[in-house]
Formats: structure tokens, sequence, C-alpha cells
């Protein structure tokens, strides 16, 4: 059948003359039924004469047979419209992808009205229905909405009940608000086009792309997608035809015609993924001008609705094409205050307490935008953030209760963290794991653990990637086997690759060397600006009295750091001796190359002169001792060097310091090859490590968190790693960079302020959740506050339903919650039931665990307005034989590209054929004798017409003698 | 004028859809031979005379009465002489009853036509006080009518073609050798046959006939719609002498047919001539007139005479 179509405008009238065709063979079988009898006598002239004639009879009953009912299928042919194979057609498909992206709601004022590119969009397909209905064939027309290509918004014969249809339906349709890619449909309308029966009706096929035609769309990294895509399309055979109805129409003589200003909220975030209850937390707003011109705006934020004042500020001046981030500090509180909490309670039982309180604000962002043009849906931004009295910090001690005695990993950890208002550790052993519900804590630390069971492992995987931060602490319990295959199995799990064995014990009086004589500081800050390291830096000379007596030692760095900034090495150890003679003599060459690059003889930086020879002498001399320390300090002092003011007593000069040579731009390159060469020689072992994890992050520590071993070895190795946390004159730090560092892992994201977090995604996303079955009963109730923005006319809030997809049953003691893509953007809230535990109160029917989700649209993407180039749409016919691509403004004609070519029905020469066929059967069925014709006179023997007797009409014979 | 108009209405009585009418057999015959000659002049060719041919050596058997005594008291041999016939002609029809001479208008079919003849001729040579005889044959001997001149003999005969019926298949060449063996004497031998039978066999027959100084002559009669072959719409034509049968469309076989007809007919009339045999080419629709015709013609045409005795000689 599909055959048929492709082949005929009438299908069953094919099928009738199909049918029809075997009439001559009908009758014919009912003719060899029906027979008159008669006996004959001389058979013998009739069997010769059958015989002679078999062969030709045959053939000749098989050609006219033949042409009968080619006659008749001819007929039925031209009755049933025959298209020739399908080159051609007598209408057209027409697929009309409406683009519904939220840059549809691209509002101009069109004679006191407010009117969006969605309306232009909707008007071009009711046009074009009425105007394919009144163009020669038959079209078809199928909506598509570029949000549902899967079926289409409306669909039937063009003419003027489809434009009132569409007028009805296509009328009430608005633009969704997700970011949708216009490609996407082209690829969906090929597919559908290979796909669908119907495409083989016609090959009169266009594709009508009505679009707002923006540069984010088809140009940029789109363009060469989407140029393959439409050639893809005009390449089998379709057309593309591009309606652009952006404001202001594209005139016909410009390349990139203007579009309209907008202003956007790209970004709201929070400084921590978890708000303290109390503490001035600071926000970011991003605002981005993607107009041809400053913009100034307002910020306002509303809390919970209601808007905050003290977040509200103006925003000055931002330059076309650039963000600008606006910072606010908040002072957020609980709204669900719950039961104290308690540190001798049951574990478990805190656990429950937290998360049946967890309290969650919604903050709203939004901006004024005062221009009547542009898209208002994207100047208001949603972010939900979690309100807690404490932050919950997990700590696991793989020593046990032992690491809580004095001296022991968590005890100094939980001294640490106590001493802090915000935090609140809480101490639980490798067994414990198993029952904590991770989700509660942001910030995990795993203290000198040896191993965990793989199922913890995969919790620890799935928490971090969702977000949290997990710190190792290294020990004498540490397995490098088992952490460098959470790097190499679990995607970076742990942040290095660890040395088989740590760093050997050393010696008493080595200790006291270190402690007293040892000018050089232990370790040494990279990065002076990170958050964890920047409030300590410029008592980095006081570190020479830390004693860090044993770490572990990371394997190669190429091995564990591929240099794409996953890894940032926060503190360093020290390079405290030259390894071995080649080593100091490959640091003492590349020395010396540097030093004879010093403009010695340069006249014109002779006043560099003295402080030069001074670096030279400094060099020349550390290269003697057998301290790295020493080459780092006078690499060290030659390039920090600020130069002597002039003393008047000893009548000394003024010299000018080598700073200010190196700023020259001839030395630069001598300066920077001098750093280098510095890190080279005064950074050793990495010693705190982080790494970016998904959204979350892991950090290590090669040495103890401790100052106590505890796996209870005699001699050297029962000794302490480090007396940091007690003991030393700098253990004022230990606590200092604890809580810096706390920080920084409650930081959300990468760690930089600004990144939103696991609770913000975009609409249409769907996400899963995995939470563990032992916790949970598998209810889950749902609540969604759609966005009010204040400032979009016309915007009317509803709340709704997004469906949740719950699992059956549990699978590997998981449940899986998929979230379905949410068409608003708003808030979701799921209140999770708690599962009844043994020896705990039964959860009453208020009671479940809330989370909360925001959901944005992508301002990023839909609020950038410009417009695509011409050139990038009107790409030229691949070859001959394919279709083409128009670009069209709302209304415009392209009647030659709508109508379609003549089919084989409408050709002369088909009846020429016909009326040839015709004759033809005609001439042989005469032939044939199957036509009725006079036979009075002829035969053998004919009357004579005088005597009125017969003669034989045969050649003349002698008969008997007579004439 | 008069004498025209009288021709026209004499003629009417040879008409053949006029003698199908009647059912008697002597009635067709008187009437075809009265109305034939009395369109006629004064017949040239009554009256013939017995001539001595001449002498042969007598052998056993043969008639003692016929003994030359004068060449016998001459030579003291025994010698008989032989004379032309010693009465009028003796003429002997023969008649084909098989059962293909049944087509057509029952009323007045091949067979029909086929006795009409001969009862007409035998009026007409009884009339001449000639001899005659009759043999009907089928795929035998039917009926045996010895010839006698007698007017009596002619009423014989007439009984003898209405009882003569179409039977079986035909053997014409028994029955050749049948006629050529009984009739005694040289005689006229004519011939009513469709000849829708083997033609080497007529041919050896007719030869046979010949060869024993017969005149021989043919009348091929055949229906006209065995000529034209009118038929139309699908037919089933089943043999009348042959299991055979073929289902046809007749107007497409029509024009081979005619080819083959035409070259059967060729094929006979030349087989006759070579051999001597005047033959005639009858269609039932012809009237008794062409037959009536060809023989007188045959009897008084004296280059007919001489082409036969010539044949007879080579």
């Amino acid at each position: 059948m599909e055959i048929l179509f492709s082949l005929f405008l009438h299908p069953v009238a094919a099928v009738i003359g199909g049918l029809l065709a075997t009439l001559p063979i009908i009758i014919h079988l009912i003719r060899r039924t029906q027979y008159k009898k008669q006996p004959w006598a001389a058979m013998e002239f009739l069997l010769a004469a059958q015989k002679r004639m078999r062969k030709r009879m045959v053939l000749e009953e098989w050609i006219l047979l033949a042409l009968r009912i080619l006659v008749i299928l001819l007929v039925a042919f031209l009755l049933s419209r025959w298209l020739g194979g399908g080159a051609a057609g007598v209408g057209g498909e027409h697929f009309v992808i409406l683009d519904d992206s939220i840059s549809m709601a691209d509002a101009r004022n069109d004679r006191g009205t407010r009117k969006t590119a969605f309306d232009s969009a909707m008007e071009e397909g009711i046009r074009l229905a009425r105007k394919l209905g009144a163009t020669r064939g038959i079209h078809h027309l199928h909506f598509f909405l570029l949000s549902s290509m899967n079926e289409p918004v409306l669909e039937g014969r063009a003419g003027e009940d489809l434009a009132r249809q569409a007028e009805l339906k296509l009328a009430r349709l608005k633009p969704s608000y997700y970011s949708l890619d216009p490609t996407k449909g082209i690829a969906a309308a090929v597919d559908k086009w290979a796909a669908s029966p119907d495409a083989l009706v016609s090959s009169h096929k266009i594709l009508h792309l009505i679009t707002d035609c923006r540069d984010a769309d088809f140009g940029g990294q789109r363009q060469e997608e989407s140029r393959r895509l439409m050639t893809r399309l005009v390449g089998s055979g379709a057309s593309l035809r591009i309606v652009d109805v952006s404001d202001p129409e594209r005139p016909n003589g410009s390349a990139i015609p203007i579009g309209h200003d907008n202003l956007s909220i790209t970004g709201l975030s929070c400084e921590s993924r978890i708000v303290v209850e109390g503490a001035a937390t600071e926000f970011v707003a991003t605002i981005k001008n993607f107009g041809s011109s400053p913009r100034r705006t307002f910020f306002h934020a509303r809390r919970d609705g209601v808007e905050d004042f003290s977040a509200t500020q103006p925003v000055d001046e931002i330059p076309p094409g650039q963000e600008v981030k606006v910072r606010f500090t908040l002072v957020l509180g609980r709204n669900n205050l719950g039961p104290k909490i308690s540190s001798g309670d049951d574990p478990m039982k805190r656990d429950r307490e937290r998360l049946l309180h967890r309290s969650w604000v919604r903050l709203t962002g939004e901006i004024d935008d005062q221009t009547t043009t542009g898209l208002a849906e994207d100047n208001v931004r949603d972010l939900v953030v979690e309100v807690v009295h404490k932050v919950p910090v997990l700590v696991v001690d793989g020593a046990g209760r032992s690491g809580m005695m004095p001296g022991g990993d968590s005890f100094h950890i939980d001294a640490a963290l106590s001493a802090l208002r915000d935090f609140d550790p809480e101490i639980r052993t490798v067994e414990e794991l198993s029952k904590t519900r991770l989700e509660l804590y942001p910030i995990v630390f795993m203290l000198n653990v040896g191993e965990l069971p793989p199922g913890e492992v995969d919790r620890l995987l799935n928490h971090v990637s969702e977000g949290a931060s997990l710190s190792w602490f290294v020990g004498d319990r540490t397995r490098p086997a088992f952490v460098n295959g959470l790097f190499q199995d679990k995607n970076g799990l742990f942040p290095v690759l660890l040395a088989p064995k740590p760093a050997d014990p050393i010696s008493p009086q080595e200790k006291l060397d270190a402690r007293l004589l040892d000018e050089q500081p232990k370790i040494l800050f990279p990065d002076p600006t990170h958050p964890v390291v920047a409030g300590v830096y410029p008592n980095r000379l006081d570190f020479r009295f830390l004693p860090v007596d044993r770490h572990w030692p990371a394997q190669a760095r190429f091995l564990w750091d591929k240099g794409n900034g996953l890894v940032k090495d926060i503190i360093l150890l020290a390079n405290k001796r030259w390894k071995d003679d080649r080593q100091r003599a490959a640091f003492r060459d590349k020395a010396l190359a540097l030093v004879a690059t010093f403009p010695l003889s340069n006249p014109a930086e002779a006043m560099f002169r003295t402080g030069l020879d001074s670096a030279i002498r400094d060099i020349r001399e550390a290269l003697l001792s057998q301290s790295q320390f020493q080459l780092a300090r006078a690499l060290e002092k030659t390039l920090e060097d600020g130069g002597e003011l002039a003393d008047q007593k000893t009548n000394r000069p003024a010299r000018p310091g080598l700073r200010q040579l190196w700023s020259k731009p001839p030395f630069v390159a001598t300066a920077q090859a001098m750093g280098e060469l510095l890190r080279e020689v005064q950074f050793g072992d990495p010693l705190w490590v982080e790494r970016a994890l998904g959204r979350g992050k892991v950090f290590a520590s090669m040495t103890m968190a401790g100052t106590k071993t505890t796996l209870g070895a005699v001699g050297a190795e029962a000794e302490g790693w480090n007396e940091w946390g007690s003991g030393s004159p700098m253990s004022w730090s230990y606590a200092a960079l604890m809580k810096e560092l706390v920080r920084h892992l409650l930081k959300s994201g990468g760690g930089d302020i600004g990144s939103e977090t696991k609770s913000t995604d975009l609409v249409g996303n769907t996400f899963e959740l995995v939470r563990d079955a032992s916790f949970l009963s598998g209810g889950v109730h749902e609540r969604f506050d759609p966005q009010s923005p204040t400032k979009v006319p016309g915007f009317v809030p509803e709340s709704q339903r997004i469906g949740i997809n719950f699992a059956d049953a549990p699978v590997g003691g998981k449940i899986r919650i998929r979230v379905a893509p949410s068409p608003t953007p708003g808030v979701l809230y799921l209140k999770m039931s708690p599962a009844v535990v043994p020896g705990q109160p039964i959860p009453g029917p208020e009671d479940g665990e809330l989370e909360a989700f925001a959901f944005n649209l992508d301002a990023n993407h839909e609020g950038d307005l410009r417009r695509v180039r011409r050139d990038l749409l009107e790409i030229p016919p691949p070859g001959p034989g394919t279709g083409r691509v128009v670009l069209s403004r709302p209304g415009d004609g392209h009647d030659s590209m709508l109508e379609p070519p003549r089919d084989t029905s409408e050709s002369w020469w088909i009846y020429l054929v016909v009326f040839g066929v015709l004759i033809g059967e005609q001439a042989m069925a005469v032939f044939c004798s199957h036509h009725q014709r006079t036979i009075k006179g002829e035969g053998l023997v004919k009357k004579s017409p005088t005597k009125g007797t017969r003669v034989i009409p045969l050649e003349p014979v002698t008969l008997g003698g007579l004439p | 004028m008069a004498r025209e108009k009288r021709n026209d209405d004499s003629r009417r009585f040879l008409d053949p859809a006029v003698l199908s009418r009647l059912v008697r057999l002597d009635l067709r015959a008187r009437q075809a031979v009265e109305g034939y000659l009395i369109g006629l002049h004064a017949s040239p060719f009554f009256g013939h005379s017995v001539e001595f041919v001449q002498h042969r050596e007598y052998s056993p058997g043969d008639d003692i009465r016929h003994l030359d005594w004068k060449v016998w008291s001459k030579s003291d041999r025994f010698y008989i002489k032989q004379f032309e016939a010693e009465t009028n002609l003796r003429s002997t029809l023969l008649v084909d009853c098989s059962a293909s001479m049944s087509y057509g208008n029952p009323a007045w079919n091949k067979r029909e036509y086929a006795s009409t003849a001969a009862a007409c001729l035998a009026h007409l040579l009884v009339g001449q006080h000639d001899s005659v005889g009759m043999m009907a044959h089928d795929s035998d001997m039917r009926l045996v009518v010895p010839a006698q001149s007698s007017s009596r003999h002619l009423e014989v005969l007439l009984s003898a073609l209405e009882m003569a019926r179409p039977g079986n298949t035909s053997n014409i060449l028994g029955l050749l050798r049948r006629a050529a063996e009984t009739i005694p004497q040289r005689g006229l031998v004519v011939l009513f046959s469709d000849l829708l039978v083997d033609r080497s066999a007529l041919f050896q027959g007719l030869r046979m006939l010949r060869q024993r100084r017969h005149d021989v002559l043919v009348f091929h009669v055949l229906d006209a719609e065995e000529i034209d072959f009118d038929f139309r719409g699908t037919t089933r034509f089943e043999g009348m002498e042959q299991p055979d049968h073929l289902l046809c469309d007749p107007q497409a076989l029509r024009d081979a047919y005619h080819e083959v007809v035409s070259e059967y007919l060729l094929e006979v009339r030349r087989g006759c001539t070579k051999i001597g045999a005047d033959y005639l080419l009858v269609r039932t629709d012809d009237s008794l007139a062409v037959v009536l015709n060809k023989y007188l013609s045959f009897r008084g045409d004296p280059r007919a005479a001489r082409a036969r005795s010539g044949q007879e000689k080579g």
C-alpha cells in the first residue's frame, strides 16, 4: 500500500483498476465455458488449420489480451492520477516546526500591545495553512512544536478548515521555558520523513522552520552542526524554508539584522552549599548584558517571596556583551527549628532528628528591565539553600575509639572543629559508616582509614559527585593499594597516587636539628591566594618551627596529575638536601645559565650592577652549600630584591632593587625562568592536595591529622608523624588551617563562589536521586512552587505537579527517584517518608525528609537574542535534484517553492499513449477477427453473377477436358 | 421472351430449395430431369451401335458362344471375338453413404443431394434405355443394384437410394476395388461422395477403375458451410467419422481453414485429372442442373472422349 501511495494520488482507484484489468481474462475464461456444439465432417481440415494457426493464434490472442489489459490499466492510472513512480507529486508534504523555546517570548510593542515572536510564528502558521489551501495541488500540513517533535499539535489538509483549526488551537499555545535547539527539529524532520510512509506520497517536501533565527542557535559552535543538518535535509530532496519572526523584520539586503537588547540573570549562587543559621552568607547573582549598548538595572532579592531590601542594589553600567556579578550578604534563619540535638544522644537518632527537621530557604533574584522589548522571563532566577543550625561534619576515624584519645586523629579534628561555632563534628568509626546518612554531611573526613567496604566507597562516590567534600588524612593505617585503587577505579575519589610506603622516620638528632637549627620553612604555599592558606601565608616563614617529620610521598606527579587543572596543591613540603651530585649539578647548570643572562656589562643597566653582583655572589655560595634551601633563598632574594636606601653614615648611595630590573620587558623572561627554577628547587612532595570530582571535591593530607600513631608500633615507627596539632610553636596554625579548610570544603562547586549547586537545575532536565532504601519507606510527596516574577506581564503562577517516577522496589538497597523534567521554572519540594526504625519513634504523617530543588531557564543561552547572519542560513543547494534553503520573512510568498511540480498524469503524452494503445487494441481485435465484419462474397466458391452457378477461384486446371 | 420465361420456369425445379421440399426421391428426380430436359433442345446423344473390336485367344472360362468358328476353321485355333458394348451404355452409380455425408441441413444434406443427383442421372439414363446399376457404401458395401435398363428398374434404383442411410466411416478404396472387380463390362462409373477420405486410397481406387477402362465421373459433394466455414462464436466441432473434437473460435481459424480446403480441393482435382477421371465440385446449394449439365457434356464431348482414350493408352 505504501508503494501505491507513492505512485497514485487515488490509490483506491488504482486498486479497482488493477482488479478490472483481470476482466478480459475472466471474460475469456467464461467464454471458454460457454460454447455450442457442432458435428463436423471435415475435421481433417479443421485440425490442420488449427495446427497451422496454433502459434500465431496464441500470439495474437496474447497480444490482444495484453492490449486490453493495458487499456484498462492505463485508464485506471489516469483515474487514479498516476504520479509517475513518485518522481513528482500533485501536492506537498509540509512540516511546520514552531520554535517554542523561551527566546520566542521576546516581545515587542505592536501598536500599543505586547506581541511576542511566538505570536508572529502562530500567525505565520495560520497564514501558511490558508495560502497552501489556495495553491495548486493537495498539501498536507503537520504542525509541530519544537519541544514535542514526537506528536504534531495539528495536522491536516491545507485549506480554510485547517486555518480555522489553527486559529483555535495555535492561539492557545505559549512558548515553553525550555532551551531548544532548532537544528534538532531539522534532524527530527529528516528522520520522520525517512521513516514515514506518507513521505513516499510526495517528493514535494518542505520544512517550514519558524524561529527567531538567533545566532546562539545557528552560529558559533552550532554553525557546523546546523549546516550539516540543513545539507542533509536538502540532500534528501526536501526544501527548508526558515521563517525569521524576530522583530524587527529582517531586511533583504542586510547581512546581520539588529536584534532586541536583553538583560538576563544567568546565575544565582551561594558561597556554600549549606548555610549556617544566623551567619552572614554571601550570595552572588550574575547579570549579563546581551545587548549592543551599556545597560543599567536594579537588583532585587526575595527570600521565600518576601523582598529583602538588604540585598536590593543598583547595578551600574553593564558593558555590552559582558556580565557583572552582584554580591550581597544575607543572614538566613531556619523556618523549621526542630528539637535540640544533644551530643549524648545515639548517633543514629541524631541523624534522624537532623533529617526530619531540614529547613530550606528559597531565594529569588530579579532585575528590572526597563525596556518594552526583549525577554522578560530571564530576569528572574531561583535558588534554594539548606539552612542548618550547625554544619554537621562527619569524621570517620580508622583507629576507631582510640583515635578519639588525646593525640589521636579524630581528637584533634574534633577539637579544631568544635572550636568553630558553625560546625558540628560527628565522629564515627568505619563500622558505623554504613548506618550513617551521608546526605546529611556536606563534609566527610576520613582519618587514617585503612580500607572501606566497596558499598561505602560507592556511597561516598555518589555523595561527592552530588556536591559533598571528602577529606582524607593518611596515617600509619593507610593502605596504598586501597587508596590508589580509589584514584584509578573510582574516578579519583583519592586525589593522588601514593608511594608504596611512607617516608622513613628520622633520627632524634635530625629532629632536634630540624626544630632548632634549620631555618627552612617546613611547608610551602604554592598559591598564596588559595582561601585555605591565604590567612597564614604572611606567617609563612614561621613554619620553620613546624615539625613534619613523616609524610606519605606521592608517586611521580605525571601519574596522577594530567595537567588539566583538576588537581591543586594547597601545601607542599620543602626540599631539603640535594638528592645526589647529579641533581645538584643539574640545578647548578641551570642557575649559572641564568646568571649568564644578567646584564652586567650593559651600560644602560649599570645602576643594577651592584645588586646583580650581590645576587650572583649569593647564588654561587648557595650552589656550594648542601641545602637546596640556600639556593632557593638566593633565588627568591634575587627576585624580590627591593634595593637599599642611601646611608648617610657610610656614604653609601641608594641602590635600586632588582625587582625594577625584572619588570623591564627584556628581562621578564629571565625573571620567569628564575621563578620556575625557584619552584623547582624549593617545592617538594605535596602535603595537602585537592581535586574536583563531579559537583564536589576531594582533599588529601599526606600526613596525619593527629600527633600520635595508633597501630601500636614500637621504636621510631611509633613516633608521631608531626606535632602540628599540639606541642609545637606553630600548633596555632592547625586550628586556623582546619577552620579555613572546612569552610573551603563547604563551598559549593569547585570552590569558587558563583557556581550553582546540585539543587539548581534547568527546566526540561530530568535527574535522579539515589537514596538508601533502609532509611526511607518509599513514600514521597511533592510540591512545586512555580516561579512568580513580578515583572513579567501576564504571568499567572499556578501550582502544579511535575511527576515523579519511583522504582517499584529498591534495587541493591537503593531507591531511585526519577524527577521528570519541569516545564516551568520554580522550586520542587520533595518530602520523603522515613522508614520505621526499631527502637525509634514511629514517624508521623507530617514527618518527612525535605529536599528542595530549584529549576531555572537557561538564560545563558536563551537570553542572547542576537540574530544570525544571513549567509549562515542560506546555504547553496548541494547538487542537482536536491532541495533548497530559503530565508524568508513572515508572509513572504515563495510561490514557486510552495507549488509542487506537475505530475505524470498531467502530461500530454500519457493521453497519447492511452489513445495509441486503444487504437492498437481495436486494430488487433479486427485483425484477430474478434470484431464483426462482413464475410458476404468471400469464400472459395463464388456465385457466378450471370449464370447463377459457382466457380472455384483457384488456379486453372483441366477438369477432364472441360474448359 | 416467352421461350426464356419458360426456361426459367422449368429451371426452378432444379433449385435445391424447391427439391428439398419433395419427400419422395422419384418425384425429385423426375422433376429435376423433366425440368431440365424441357429447357433443352433436341438431344444429340440418342442412339449407339455395337462394333467389332478385336480377337483374342480363348482361355478356359470364356463363353464359347463368342468363339469365332470361322477363324477356328481356318487356323484350328480358338479365338474369341470381342465387340464393343452390345447394349446401350452401362452406367454404375456409386453413392457415398458414410456418416460425413449426413452433414448439413437434414432435409438437404450432402447425402440427400447426392441421392437426388444420382436419381436424376438414373432417370435420365433409363429414359435413354441405358442400363444403370448402383452401389451404396460406407465402410462396407451396403447396397448393390445390378445394372439394367428397364423402366421398372428405375423404381428399384430409387428405392435403393432411399434405403441407403448414412452409416460408418468411408472405405473408398474398398468400394472402388469392389466396383472395379464386379462391373463386368466397361462403362460409366459415377461417384457421388464428399471425398473426405484418404487421398491416396481414393486415387488408387479411381486408377483401378480407369485401368478397367471405365469412364469415371466424380461428383464431389460438399456442403456450403464446409467450404465457407462461416461460423461465429466459440464452437466445439465434433468429428462425425472421427472421435476428434476441437474447441475454437472459428473466425480466427477461418483463413487457415480456407487455405487447407483450397489445398485439398486442388489436390483432389489434380489427382482426378491425372488419373483421367472427370471431376466436378458441387455444393449442396448448387442447382442440380450443374450435375446434369456436366453429365451430358461428358457424354457428348469428343475431346473428352479422346482425352479419356489417350489416357487409357498411356
